[in-house]
């Protein structure tokens, strides 16, 4: 078994895909670095522009009357207007540099928002505004932000802002990046089956030699993430305490630090699950590119046809996008579906269990066979 | 050589993962042009209610401050009587050749009402263009619908001097041809590119396989290599074949179109609101442009992945390789950037096959130097350049196609 495993980790040591993944990681790191200053992100008088745009395209599909308190105007479109005038404030306190102004402003918009959910006619403007969710969980982040009234905003390029800004996209890429990686985890040693036939091991204790050998890897472009990042400590460190809006069945807080570290744990299982799945496809197809159109293709099904995850929510696939689960999108579908990581990680597991033991009885019997 | 070319070409097509590609491909073309196409909801389009509903509240407008007296009114009451005056006659226009029938006089009032609607609505601040252009965080909208409104003020002029049948399809392109100039500019090169790539992937490293039938080809590895570039090459323009499929399907639905329908492209970026700011060209020329580009960019693509098959000999390498090359783009990218940098000298800016030729792209950077016939130099210089690396490796003594 030991020696197994450490001829195992002898054969992927010169593996060049392994160097050459985490060459990619590391251009993937530095890429969204650039990408961040390339498109401004984190930039609020930009982003608040926008807003101000749709508040000014929002007030267009309206006639214009009188918006005071007691003008003749709808309940929707004072409040519209009062928005307009507050981004209009907010972009202000942002030029000035006025963090607890700005909070408090922001705070005024999501309540101003929160209310103009229930007046009458709101879907008329609806396109322009963010979703119900969305708002409940900025009212909550401002609300703390306002009430803890010591914290500034966050640069995105000091280390901890970048990492949570990583994180919080790496959920649509990770499934993608592990499946290319193990797309080929056993087809390459149907190439020198000679090597593993020389010594007497079950299929089952190979494949899980050959699991933890990936698995280490796995962790390896995780640490490479952190490290990549190091040259940001140049800029600043952040707060690594700073919240983070999260929905987990109902808005939540959590701090940077924890955000990171759940999506390192969710990044893990996915990993574990794309894993044993590359095996099973790469021994029924035995062809690295079908078990990569595979992959690709059920990843992307729920994506492309919003309503499958109505139809079937608990389909481990939904949940591989966790920023996505985590930021509340499935509420925002035309017809709402209540999924939350916790479940999530509920059915991965259990699907894991499923897989392992399909391996387990369905596959143990057979040879390593040349292709 | 025809011995070892045929048989690239057998393997080539009866690759289990070629095959699929094939397949995928036909089978999102067929779901697109029978799902997709036909609920194609354009922003531009010819709306009478709408053109009715804004009509009609103008005109209601100027009636009631006919009859007051304006002494002491709010300055942009005057400007709006004065727009609305000007721009109602246009709108009626289009109302009326609609109800005649009139596409020409329809095509016509359009293009001029475009014209106008553009010049007093773009950052004014009391105007807005079509309200669906404005979604929630998008930055360019006001850019976005600018752009269109000059396309579409040119496009309507030339139908109204066309010497061909005009229907509304045509106004909303809607028509088979059509769809596949929306799509070039949209995501087609790179879906299209992106299949060349996983065609043409394994073309070397799959020698590895069967060694021993190989040895029967007396040929030099170079020559190999550039059969294999060639085989890949056709496989590349078999991909054209669902694409076919899908204009024939939706050709049948709602008309082919042909190839004399105006393209407008981009032509300046300096001098705004001036005469000029756009040309046309004809639907053929614009597919002619296209299609040498992305001819080119499969012949990058291929030298680039035999390449690095002759050098890293790992098929994951290869694929990152492409990766790279084909969404390079994104990593720098962003809205007039052109202004700063000389975006036109990177081969990956011109992947957006469609909006090179229709020259969009060089709106959105804010250049005027992204050119096809400079992207095909370009592409070309690169592909020799990775060519003669490929040679100086495959002509070494110690070079070994497979190991």
């Amino acid at each position: 078994m030991i020696r197994a495993f450490k001829i195992g980790l002898m054969i992927e040591l010169t593996n060049r895909k392994n160097m050459f993944s985490i060459l990619i990681v590391m251009c993937i790191v530095f890429g969204c670095m650039f990408y961040i200053k390339s498109q401004a992100i984190g930039d609020g008088v930009v982003e608040k522009r926008a807003d101000f745009y749709s508040a000014q395209a929002a007030l267009s599909k309206f006639q214009v009357v009188d918006a005071s308190e007691n003008g003749d105007g709808s309940d929707l479109y004072k409040n519209l207007n009062q928005q307009k005038s507050a981004v209009a404030l907010q972009i202000a306190t942002l030029k000035f540099e006025q963090p607890p102004l700005y909070f408090e402003t922001s705070l005024r918009i999501a309540d101003l928002r929160e209310k103009a959910f229930d007046l009458e006619e709101y879907e008329k403007v609806a396109d322009l505004y963010p979703s119900r969710i969305k708002n409940t969980m900025n009212q909550l982040y401002y609300t703390f932000l306002v009430e803890d009234g010591s914290r500034g905003i966050q640069e995105p390029l000091h280390y901890f802002p970048f990492l949570l800004y990583f994180f919080s996209l790496i959920g649509a890429w990770w499934y993608v990046f592990i499946s290319f990686y193990t797309s080929s985890i056993l087809l390459d040693d149907f190439e020198h089956s000679s090597l593993i036939k020389g010594f007497p091991i079950r299929f089952d204790q190979y494949i899980f030699t050959k699991c933890i050998t990936a698995f280490l890897y796995i962790l390896s472009f995780i640490v490479v993430i952190f490290i990549c990042a190091l040259p940001l400590l140049r800029n600043g460190q952040g707060d690594a305490r700073y919240p983070v809006a999260i929905y987990n069945g109902e808005p939540a807080l959590y701090t940077t630090l924890q955000y990171i570290g759940i999506g390192i744990f969710y990044m893990l299982l996915i990993s574990i699950f794309v894993m044993l799945f590359s095996i099973i496809l790469n021994v029924l197809l035995k062809n690295m590119y079908l078990t990569l159109f595979v992959h690709v293709i059920l990843f992307s099904l729920p994506t492309m046809f919003p309503a499958l995850i109505q139809f079937i929510p608990y389909n481990p696939f939904h949940f591989m996008n966790f920023n996505q689960v985590l930021r509340g999108v499935p509420l925002e579908l035309t017809v709402p579906v209540d999924i939350t990581m916790n479940v999530g990680v509920l059915v991965i597991s259990i699907s894991i269990g499923i897989m392992l033991f399909i391996i387990k009885t369905f596959f143990s019997t057979g040879k390593i066979t040349r292709t | 050589m025809w011995g070892y070319f045929k048989f690239e070409w057998v393997q080539f097509f009866t690759n289990k993962k070629n095959v699929a590609i094939y397949c995928l491909l036909l089978f999102a073309v067929i779901f697109y042009s029978l799902r997709v196409a036909p609920a194609y909801d354009p922003i531009e389009k010819v709306d009478v209610d709408e053109i009715e509903a804004r009509y009609l509240t103008r005109a209601t407008f100027l009636q009631d401050m006919a009859m007051k007296d304006l002494t002491g009114s709010h300055p942009s009451v005057f400007m709006a009587i004065d727009i609305f005056n000007y721009i109602n006659p246009y709108d009626q226009k289009r109302l009326d050749a609609l109800d005649r029938g009139d596409l020409s006089a329809y095509a016509e009032a359009t293009s001029e009402w475009y014209d106008i609607t553009n010049s007093f609505t773009y950052q004014n601040g009391s105007f807005f263009y079509n309200p669906s252009y404005y979604t929630y965080g998008s930055q360019y909208a006001e850019d976005n619908a600018f752009y269109a409104y000059f396309e579409n003020a040119k496009r309507y002029e030339m139908f109204a001097k066309a010497d061909y049948d005009l229907s509304i399809a045509l106004f909303e392109q809607r028509t088979a041809l059509q769809t596949l100039e929306r799509l070039l500019n949209g995501p087609l090169p790179v879906i299209l590119i992106g299949c060349a790539l996983l065609l043409a992937i394994d073309i070397v490293t799959k020698d590895r396989r069967n060694p021993t039938i190989l040895r029967g080809f007396p040929i030099a590895d170079w020559k190999k290599l550039f059969v294999k570039g060639f085989v890949a090459l056709l496989g590349g323009i078999v991909l054209f074949i669902p694409i076919l499929i899908g204009i024939v399907i939706i050709g049948l639905q709602s008309g082919f179109g042909h190839f004399g329908i105006p393209v407008p492209y981009y032509t300046a970026n300096v001098n705004w609101m001036q005469e000029g700011l756009l040309d046309v060209m004809s639907l053929g020329m614009f597919f002619t442009q296209c299609f040498l580009l992305l001819m080119m960019w499969f012949i990058v693509i291929i030298t680039v992945v035999l390449l690095s098959s002759v050098v890293f000999r790992n098929e994951l390498v290869n694929l990152a390789i492409g990766m790279l090359i084909i969404f390079g783009e994104n990593f720098y990218f962003s809205r007039g950037v052109g202004f700063f940098w000389s975006v036109e000298n990177y081969p990956t800016s011109y992947i957006q096959v469609g909006q090179i030729v229709s020259k969009i792209r060089n709106y959105y950077y804010m250049s005027d130097q992204l050119t096809v016939e400079f992207g095909i130099t370009l592409l070309f210089t690169s592909t020799v350049i990775v060519v003669i690396l490929m040679m100086v490796i495959a002509l070494n003594s110690r070079f070994k196609m497979v190991k």
